[in-house]
């Protein structure tokens, strides 16, 4: 399942954000080398965040988090243009509105029980195959995906890494990759076959927590 | 301060001095497509002038008052959803069953406004958030059946226009003399009527990458299409091209361009 959750709306689903951080949190401690401690969950809340981004969730048949990333628009402020000092490289912004910027790619990592091949596979599929459609929704012609190196090789394997746009930027001691992907067929095509038959609309968010309520009462 | 108190200040702000915003090409837009009416909301919008917050509106009077008067700024659908999100809102997703939408929607037509329409939220590097919606005309089937067409051509216009705004008040320019080499490289090709697949085994790329710099120095050089890019860069010196080699990209008018792109 895929669920859109809006910046400002973020209050009203703390159990969604709460399980997105979590992933970033162990994402971080996963690559990080450092003990588990050394990594507070502040951390993985970024200025980006405070920005109303579009976030896209996947979620298992329990309506947890499995994989998320968020959505900025490039003419606003974005970690390809602004997260290090020394970004845009060449001083040129990436800067268009039918350019969005796609990051903090985070799934669940290997450790968690449900964290199989299958399920990643499927997590990834159905969030570019979301990411995808969002993109054309919005009538974009390119998105900017801005990952980690690990994110990047998981997505390489999988044939779904997208263009590179150049040598990697250094933030926060990470190697970040940005790649292109032009929204449509080409994109949409390796991550459905990842998807398999679990692509599907976006599900209506409220009605997910209501009817999660109601099963916790039942 | 109670909300009539605002909106005398607000009256009394619309009365101070203006500075003039050219938006002649967004009223070509609005002709060559048959939209006739655009509204537009800003804030956070740079004044340069640190202390001074700016605020500015055209309203009717009556509006102002029967706005304060029912708390609508707190209640409009399309300004909550629209500042709120940076997906483009087609009104025709509006909750049309609401109360508050039919009163709106109903108040609109009685207005001669319409009830169908497209908003575009706009993000600005200065931390500005912007609102751009256009009403589109009810019976216009071949405007709403390409909503897609519709829509980007929308974002790239508002983005103009906000940029427009912005500089006006900032007194700079944010169109960028300044161009990557592969984006120059690609306008002098695309110029000189090379296609795609071939500009991108010049530079060692594919072609995504070059439509991907294409775009951006359209964006960069804040034109309206690839075509009116490249024209830009010619008359601003960024690129040389032999005029018996150059493809014809006559037209830079938005009614030409509707015209090209139907073609």
């Amino acid at each position: 399942m895929i669920a859109l959750l809006p910046g400002e709306s973020r209050a009203l689903f703390p159990r969604l954000m709460d399980e997105m951080y979590d992933l970033r949190l162990g994402a971080v401690r996963a690559h990080a080398g450092r003990p588990s401690a050394a990594v507070h969950r502040l951390a993985v809340v970024d200025y980006f965040d405070s920005l109303d981004p579009l976030y896209v969730l996947a979620l298992d048949e329990m309506a947890c988090v499995a994989g998320a990333l968020r959505l900025l628009p490039t003419t606003g402020v974005t970690m390809l243009n602004d997260a290090s000092a020394g970004a845009p490289r060449d001083g040129l912004r990436v800067e268009s509105p039918l350019i969005w910027e796609a990051s903090r790619l985070t799934l669940r990592r290997a450790g968690d029980s449900r964290a199989t091949d299958g399920a990643m596979n499927r997590t990834i599929g159905q969030l570019g195959v979301a990411l995808n459609a969002v993109a054309e929704a919005a009538a974009l012609t390119y998105l900017i995906g801005v990952f980690d190196g690990a994110m990047h090789r998981l997505l390489s394997h999988r044939g779904c890494a997208g263009e590179t746009l150049a040598p990697p930027m250094r933030i926060d001691g990470a190697d970040i990759f940005a790649v292109l992907y032009e929204v449509g067929a080409t994109m949409d095509a390796p991550f459905r076959s990842l998807a398999g038959d679990a692509s599907a609309p976006p599900i209506n968010l409220a009605d997910l927590e209501r009817l999660r309520q109601t099963d916790c009462r039942s | 301060m109670y909300c009539e108190d605002v909106f005398d200040l607000i009256d009394r702000l619309t009365r101070a001095d203006r500075i003039p915003i050219p938006n002649g090409f967004l009223s070509e837009l609005l002709r060559a497509t048959g939209l006739a009416n655009v509204a537009y909301l800003a804030f956070n919008i740079p004044t340069g002038l640190a202390d001074q917050p700016l605020l500015s509106a055209v309203h009717a009077a009556s509006w102002r008052k029967s706005y304060a008067q029912v708390r609508r700024v707190d209640l409009e659908p399309v300004v909550r959803v629209g500042f709120g999100g940076i997906m483009p809102l087609d009104w025709r997703l509006l909750d049309r069953d609401d109360p508050m939408v039919c009163k709106l929607l109903g108040e609109a037509l009685e207005l001669d406004l319409r009830a169908n329409g497209v908003s575009i939220p706009l993000r600005g590097r200065r931390g500005e958030y912007a609102l751009f919606s256009v009403c589109c005309p009810e019976d216009a089937s071949s405007l709403l059946s390409p909503r897609h067409a519709l829509i980007r051509q929308l974002m790239a216009m508002s983005a103009i226009f906000h940029s427009s705004v912005r500089d006006a008040f900032t007194g700079e320019s944010h169109v960028d003399m300044r161009m990557s080499d592969p984006e120059l490289a690609c306008l002098r090709l695309k110029a000189q009527g090379t296609g795609d697949h071939e500009i991108g085994v010049a530079l060692g790329a594919g072609p995504t990458a070059v439509r991907f710099w294409l775009e951006t120095a359209r964006a960069r050089l804040h034109a309206a299409s690839v075509d009116d890019a490249i024209e830009e860069a010619c008359r601003i010196g960024l690129i040389r091209v032999g005029v018996e080699r150059r493809r014809s990209a006559t037209g830079s008018t938005p009614a030409e361009l509707i015209d090209r792109r139907e073609r």
